[in-house]
């Protein structure tokens, strides 16, 4: 059995954060980092807009209560606030942490760090590195993660979470080289695991977006929290889905129709903000263009028209936007306007954490021994509907404060007893069952049907008779798996085949989640939109909803908890909650 | 369209590869990685390779696709075959395989941890706010720092082939990234230890690196960047590698091109004064002048056109140092 103070889970920025602050304020722990890809191939590389903070740089009259009243109105009332003020506040300061590390951010005239405006935020505020943002920063976090010597295993998954006794006390881990299964035991474990994009057919995430501490988490029992809350990003470049960067509305790109209109303007919760109204709004807006026969030649997507930008723009400020038109479609926004489509980008829900991120049970009590970071956590921060540049600073806020708070708690907490027989043999079953699969379903059919209906059933828009099918469908798809899937590896040397089949259980999962807790929230807000329910309902839903497997697994149950509005009492005109409207 | 694609297998670390070809149904417009993924999933989920973002950020893809290192998920397959009627996918090279198109890249991120490749700022007084670094600062860095870690560069570096010191252009590029940026404060330390053996001047200036960069790094221009601000340095303790370069530039300026017989008396023995390697240089003089690479040290003649020659390398000289570069 392998044995670390600390274990964190997935090396993206809250991770790697997380790690890096263990390794600055408490050198002698034993700290191990485990991750299914190099820590610099996490989705944290591929975040581009920016990072939201008030160093008013820009505008001096900014501050953190402005910066928490617009996360809190983008969220739809739904965010802590307590959590909110706590975000909001560090922010500043884990920015100019990040530039003593080394991140080249992109500088003003005189030297300080530049600010730019985005979508939902009332003043100039993103700090940000040209439109390659988390990779500047997730570059410089790997570097000091060498730099500290932090043991890093590289290419291992996470096969089960173990918690016994009312605890966590470590993982079991399956190494993609070899096959070999080894559990890892711990004081303390930290998931900083990311997101799900994978459980929808078009999606901003990388592959390896698949969900799984999520599912590792509600596997145990433990519940996850607002699931129902999926983020849609309005410009995914069609038909690829990949990102098409918010820092290009925040540079003044134009959405528009196939009548040469820039349709935000005709919309009254948009008129105001125009391109730059939150994700939620815009998303919905461009898929009623669509609906309503105004997609570009008819088809399921609009215009993002930066023209009137110029050239010098362009290249300076948003060149990897350029790129990817470039490479993707051959077409070179300087001349023409990019194709863009709604693309699932973010999910504001997860595994529900203190501010401290201690991981909370049904009861909300913590949990011994697991915290949760980064996106794979519901601290709530966004709420319903998370503004832009938000998730880096969330990452890099909660992963410092989860390291911080970790390296104090583990001082405190003797090594769990853990007898790893019975997980071992367990592992090894699941692999070889696995292994044995002698169906005629290929992998890839049964998830491209899972993603499609999650798409159709559970998508920007959702009603009940819709949700129902689509549990349904994933019933009907589980069985499938288990009862017909085939598999061609059957190899222990790198089985990109068996963890394909053990992300597509978390994909299952996570899938469920989402679909039992968007049929128990009956209104409409921030990304949850109800066809059947058009109205956010304060009065019966502004709370959280908790969804978890039932004590004998066999189905999920759900429930609610209170929302935090402790800001309220600091600011009563702005916190108490009102029509959303940009 | 159906495109031939032709792949390096090998079952594991030890087995022997073998060549599998498959028949993939695809377009012009789709990348390196579509097709791979199409094998996978609908032909064969045997075949290992490593893939993430698929937009050319992540940095996970990179493989030898008809022979050059190239990210997969950048690279289309009309361009690919332009001149080629199929596609030829291997590992990438100066690494082990692991599994097909999977190699081990410990040794790529070994090196890179030899250059300390993190901003040091632990010895100036850390401000409450920001350090200031203005735009031309930073967009120096620029180039060096849009690297992915990819390992294109790594794969087709000559002297990372055959020399196993070297830490390859990827980590030089770093190396530039971090010395040149105003905030770190190891800038001294950095030059000399770059200077050493395994540095920038084990590489063999190929240009493979420029190459293949599929982001613009650049890497051999960020290690001339690196050996100029050596050369530069006067404090820098005299070596064989700076010696080199300015007894070249000494001799041709005096004969119009080099004579190998001075040439080794004063890089190699340092004129003399290195008495181990005087001992060297009889041995290595003896076989050049058996082998014909150079000619009886009685035998030299300057070239003709030495006067002209001077003159260009007087203006070149004179040039840099106006705008206040030192040459060689």
């Amino acid at each position: 059995m392998l044995e670390h103070d600390v274990l964190i889970v997935g090396g993206g920025l809250a991770g790697s954060r997380a790690a890096v602050a263990i390794a600055q304020n408490e050198p002698g722990l034993n700290v191990g980092l485990i991750s299914k890809v190099h820590p610099i191939r996490s989705h944290s590389v591929a975040a581009q807009g920016g990072m939201a903070a008030t160093l008013k740089n820009v505008d001096s009259e900014d501050n953190w209560l402005a910066h928490a009243f617009d996360t809190v109105k983008g969220s739809d009332y739904l965010a802590d606030q307590n959590a909110v003020e706590v975000l909001t506040r560090s922010a500043p300061d884990v920015i100019i942490d990040l530039e003593h590390l080394g991140v080249l951010f992109s500088r003003l005239e005189d030297g300080r760090i530049a600010q730019r405006p985005f979508g939902g935020h009332s003043y100039r505020r993103t700090c940000y590195a040209a439109d390659k943002t988390g990779h500047a920063i997730l570059h410089e976090l790997v570097s000091n993660l060498l730099r500290f010597g932090t043991k890093v295993y590289l290419e291992w998954y996470v096969l089960q979470l173990i918690y016994e006794e009312g605890e966590v006390k470590g993982v079991v881990a399956y190494c993609i080289e070899t096959g070999a299964i080894e559990v890892i035991r711990a004081k303390a474990v930290l998931f900083a695991t990311g997101g799900y994009g994978r459980v929808y057919n078009t999606t901003s995430n990388d592959f390896a977006s698949t969900g799984d501490g999520l599912c590792l988490t509600a596997a145990t029992g433990l519940p996850l929290q607002d699931m129902e809350f999926v983020q849609f990003h309005p410009t995914g470049l069609y038909p690829v889905g990949v990102l098409i960067s918010e820092a290009v509305r925040g540079e003044g790109a134009y959405l528009i129709n196939n009548q040469g209109e820039r349709f935000m303007a005709n919309y009254s919760d948009s008129h105001n903000k125009m391109e730059l109204s939150p994700r939620d709004i815009t998303s919905r807006h461009i898929v009623q263009e669509v609906r309503a026969g105004r997609g570009i030649e008819g088809g399921p997507f609009v215009h993002l028209d930066v023209r009137h930008l110029g050239r010098e723009k362009i290249i300076s400020r948003i060149p990897f936007a350029r790129e990817e038109g470039m490479r993707l479609l051959g077409i070179d926004c300087i001349d023409a306007p990019l194709p863009v489509r709604p693309t699932v980008h973010y999910s504001m829900g997860g595994i529900p954490t203190t501010v401290d991120c201690e991981v909370m049970g049904v009861d909300r009590k913590p949990i011994p021994g697991f915290f949760a970071a980064g996106e794979c956590a519901c601290v709530s921060v966004h709420g319903a509907n998370r503004l832009g540049s938000n998730s880096l600073l969330e990452c890099v806020v909660f992963g410092k404060r989860a390291g911080e708070k970790i390296g104090a708690y583990v001082k405190e907490r003797p090594m769990p007893k853990l007898d790893e027989t019975a997980y071992v043999q367990e592992a090894e079953k699941l692999v070889k069952s696995l292994l044995n699969k002698k169906g005629t379903s290929r992998i890839h059919d049964i998830r491209t049907a899972l993603q499609d209906a999650m798409t159709e059933h559970c998508g920007i828009y959702r009603d009940e008779q819709s949700i129902n099918q689509g549990l349904q469908e994933v019933q009907k798809l589980k069985e499938r798996y288990e009862q017909d899937l085939s598999l061609d590896d059957r190899g222990p040397v790198f089985n990109m085949e068996l963890m394909a089949a053990l992300e597509l259980r978390s994909l299952f999962t996570v899938g469920e989640m989402i679909l039992a807790s968007a049929l128990q929230r009956r209104e409409s807000r921030g990304a949850h939109y109800r066809s059947d329910y058009q109205e956010r309902n304060d009065a019966q839903f502004l709370k959280h909803s908790l969804v978890y497997l039932n004590p004998d697994k066999t189905g999920i149950e759900t429930n609610t908890c209170p929302v935090d509005l402790s800001l309220q009492a600091v600011d009563p005109d702005r916190f108490i909650p009102q029509e959303r409207k940009y | 369209m159906k495109v031939s694609v032709r792949i390096r297998r090998q079952a594991s670390r030890e087995s022997k590869p073998e060549y599998q070809t498959y028949s993939v149904e695809c377009s012009e417009g789709n990348t390196i990685l579509d097709v791979l993924n199409k094998i996978q999933w609908e032909q064969d989920g045997s075949l290992a390779y490593r893939r993430n973002c698929r937009n050319a950020i992540c940095g996970s893809c990179s493989m030898r696709v008809n022979g050059r290192a190239v990210l997969t998920c950048q690279n289309l397959v009309g361009e690919e075959l332009e001149h080629q009627s199929e596609l030829l996918i291997q590992p990438m090279g100066n690494l082990p395989v692991i599994k097909d198109l999977v190699v081990d890249m410990t040794k790529f991120w070994d090196n890179l941890k030899k250059i300390d490749p993190y901003v040091s700022t632990a010895s100036r007084k850390i401000p409450e706010r920001e350090f200031l670094q203005l735009p031309e600062q930073r967009e120096k860095l620029q180039s060096a720092a849009n690297c992915i870690l990819c390992g294109a560069c790594y794969s087709e570096c000559n002297s990372a082939a055959v020399n196993d010191d070297f830490v390859g252009p990827h980590a030089l590029a770093k190396a530039y990234r971090v010395m040149a940026d105003n905030r770190d404060d190891r800038t001294q330390e950095r030059m000399e230890q770059y200077n050493q053996p395994g540095g920038v001047w084990d590489c063999t200036r190929c240009f493979n690196c420029n190459e293949v960069c599929p982001v613009g790094v650049q890497p051999l221009d960020r290690i001339a960047q690196i050996k100029q601000e050596i050369l530069q340095q006067e404090k820098i303790e005299d070596s064989t590698a700076l010696r080199h370069r300015r007894t070249m530039v000494e001799l041709v300026k005096e004969d119009g091109w080099i004579d190998e017989s001075k040439f080794g008396l004063k890089v190699v023995t340092n004129s003399g004064r290195d008495l181990k390697g005087v001992a060297s240089l009889i041995p290595l003089g003896t076989r050049m002048m058996l082998k014909g690479k150079m000619p009886w040290p009685w035998k030299f003649k300057p070239s003709e056109g030495k006067a002209e020659i001077k003159t260009l390398i007087n203006v070149v000289s004179q040039h840099l140092k106006d705008q206040g570069k030192l040459w060689p």
